[in-house]
């Protein structure tokens, strides 16, 4: 539904003003049309922020090979809820007071943003962020996946992601050995 | 929306959750497709051993943690869990982890907390310092709490005191709070990158030359210089063109002080000289851009030349130390320390913690010799309050006539001990108290904190302020906790003030 609309509003738009336009248009690999303010684009985005400086925005819609249509929808949901959004000062994380560079945990609507996705598109999102230069929502998500592997056993984390387990047995053992400092019964 | 009907994936805070495991069988591994980078960016996210483990998840994640760019290394019951066993073993395998892969780290902590005891601490700080000195690129801190680790106790047992700092010439900022350890600045090399210093608790055996040396020509990008508790600190010269900001705290051996920084605008003085002030102390100060000094301290009896300084200061502070008895010899009574004073012309802010005398004379003499700079605002701390403080502010006052803004900060009052007022105490000098010669034309604003409504301190509002000061426009009294302001006194304070002045409470 929304991708049909922003599809039909990326038309529109383009029949409107065709010069001078306060939009983006995005293409994803399958060809799939969405428009996203331009403010929003270059301020949260680095590449999408060189490619409008540059000149290289092309308005029947830029193509960025790399990124599926459901990750661009929720790359573009997230700009535009992050223009909506008003930022919320001091959420700086205090739980390790002496890093001075501290990691801003994310807003509760970024929360919410990134809880409802599913496995894969978690996944095609911080691929996407990483991709688009995006630095906020590529920490939002890095967040949201150091979430689901804290306070696992190697064993759990493997179930979560579905990581094979490629080591022999005498590989495994040799590792524990040499890192024996790190692994010991609680 | 195109991700309804499928199952969400909720955050799950705790292990073991059930939803973790939904449709895991018919998921790809996307987790190890995603770059070293991101990887990094999510391991730094969770507890640092956690991230260790990760390495036999599979082949692919063997090394990942070995180059993570921020290193916590955090034993003690502050520490998220799981709990580090024996810190110096996890120390070690860090930095065997690390020998290997020549990546850069952004920022190196070592944090332990009080209840964790260290075996060789030396060692550790040690070999954390020498990772540092080859590969982090922005902060190190290492962190010893004073019960984990305090050398002059374990000094003893054979143990090794001596940490050799090696050059950091890629670190910007550096602390180390080490108790007791025998810290020697390295003979060569540039702090190219360094723009924060902070050592507490280290001690020196070369009297200071080798930090005196490493501040002054080999960091050139310094900025903030702390040094607190350090002993073994006789002489101190800094000369730098960077430094920006400089506190000195309890460094108790301190003889000789040297600054001459053309961009200082920040400086604190506290419990340095309270040894040897009296003694062969001297000071010089060149220090044209200072704005703000904080001076806790005895003065040093030689204030050598020439000076600099600006001449307007933003803000001083000057607080009497009040030294443990066992400590306080030879200067007992009369300390010196407002002679800092007589160094500034101009100060937009005067902070004044001086003490209540308890007898007359002696007050009279501390008053009379102070030599208070031109100053349109006095902030009057007023400690020992056993007695009254208003002849002392009155006699401040009498001073510096071009006051405009006057806060005065009381102290809780000791009301339990009734102390009996000598013949003459200051509370008996009701001729100072009444003394209609007080200037107080300037005055435009008082504030009076920590008001508890005692008889002095209503009696300074009625007779002092209040008949005296014909500018005033403000009256700002802040009650101490617990304290309601009675009828009697806002009928009378109304009633008293000038029109056109506010009273507020």
């Amino acid at each position: 539904m929304e991708v049909d609309k922003g599809k039909g509003e990326a038309e529109e738009t383009r029949k409107v003003a065709e010069a001078d336009r306060d939009t983006v248009t995005l293409k994803s690999s399958d060809g799939k049309l969405f428009e996203v303010s331009k403010e929003a684009a270059a301020r949260l985005s680095t590449v999408l922020a060189g490619m409008i400086a540059g000149g290289s925005i092309d308005d029947n819609g830029t193509d960025l090979k790399q990124i599926g249509s459901e990750a661009l929808e929720n790359v573009v949901d997230y700009c535009n809820k992050h223009a909506n959004s008003i930022p919320s000062a001091a959420l700086i994380s205090s739980s390790i007071s002496f890093n001075t560079a501290p990691f801003k945990e994310p807003e509760e609507w970024e929360r919410k943003f990134v809880d409802r996705l599913s496995h894969d598109a978690l996944f095609d999102l911080v691929e996407a962020a990483n991709f688009l230069g995006m630095e906020r929502l590529l920490d939002v998500t890095c967040h949201k996946i150091s979430e689901m592997m804290k306070g696992k056993s190697p064993d759990q984390i493997r179930e979560v992601f579905n990581i094979k387990n490629d080591y022999t047995k005498e590989e495994l053992e040799e590792i524990r050995q040499e890192l024996a400092w790190a692994f010991y019964d609680d | 929306m195109a991700h309804d009907g499928r199952v969400s994936f909720t955050t799950t805070r705790s292990s073991g959750d059930a939803d973790d495991r939904d449709d895991a069988s018919r998921r790809d591994d996307r987790i190890s497709d995603l770059s070293d980078n991101i990887l990094h960016q999510i391991l730094v996210l969770i507890p640092f051993l956690e991230a260790v483990r990760t390495c036999v998840l599979s082949r692919r994640w063997r090394g990942v943690w070995t180059r993570l760019p921020l290193l916590i290394l955090h034993a003690g019951e502050d520490a998220p869990p799981p709990r580090v066993r024996r810190f110096a073993d996890h120390m070690d395998g860090v930095l065997r982890g690390y020998s290997d892969a020549n990546v850069d780290v952004d920022n190196l902590f070592v944090w332990v907390d009080s209840d964790t005891v260290i075996t060789n601490p030396v060692r550790l700080a040690a070999a954390a310092a020498h990772l540092a000195a080859r590969r982090v690129t922005g902060r190190l801190a290492i962190f010893l709490s004073p019960t984990s680790a305090d050398m002059y106790h374990m000094a003893g047992d054979g143990e090794a005191v001596l940490l050799q700092l090696p050059c950091l010439p890629r670190v910007t900022h550096f602390s180390l709070t080490f108790i007791g350890v025998h810290l020697e600045m390295p003979m060569a090399g540039t702090f190219a990158s360094l723009t924060s210093m902070y050592l507490a608790g280290v001690r020196f055996t070369d009297d200071g030359e080798g930090i005196s040396d490493v501040v002054s020509s080999r960091c050139p990008r310094i900025k903030i210089l702390d040094l607190l508790t350090v002993r073994g600190l006789r002489t101190l010269t800094v000369v730098s063109r960077s430094l920006v900001s400089l506190r000195l705290c309890g460094v108790m051996e301190l003889e000789r002080l040297r600054v001459v920084a053309a961009e200082l605008g920040e400086m604190v003085v506290d419990t340095c000289f309270v040894l040897n002030g009296g003694a062969g102390a001297a000071m010089l100060l060149v220090a044209p851009a200072l704005e703000k000094l904080r001076w806790e301290d005895r003065c040093p009896r030689e204030l050598g030349g020439p000076w600099k300084l600006p001449g307007c200061l933003l803000k001083l502070v000057v607080t009497e130390v009040v030294l443990p008895e066992r400590l306080d010899n030879g200067a007992r009574g009369q300390s010196n320390f407002t002679r800092i004073l007589d160094l500034f012309q101009r100060v937009h802010i005067l902070r004044l913690h001086v003490p209540i005398a308890r007898d007359h004379a002696n007050q009279k003499s501390l008053i009379e010799n102070l030599n208070i700079p031109y100053c349109p605002e006095l902030e009057f701390i007023a400690s020992h309050t056993k007695h009254k403080f208003g002849p002392t502010i009155i006699r401040l006052l009498k001073r510096n006539i071009c006051v405009r803004k006057l806060s005065i900060q009381m102290s809780p009052k000791e009301q339990a001990r009734y102390i009996p007022c000598a013949s003459d105490c200051n509370c008996r000098q009701v001729t100072i108290w009444r003394d209609k010669g007080v200037n107080l034309i300037p005055l435009e604003w008082v504030i009076m904190y920590e008001f508890s409504g005692s008889h002095d301190e209503n009696s300074f509002i009625y007779y002092i302020i209040l008949r005296n000061a014909k500018a005033l426009r403000r009256v700002s009294i802040v009650f101490s906790a617990g304290v309601e302001p009675t009828r009697r006194f806002l009928r009378k304070l109304h009633k008293l003030s000038a029109p056109g002045c506010a009273v507020e409470y």
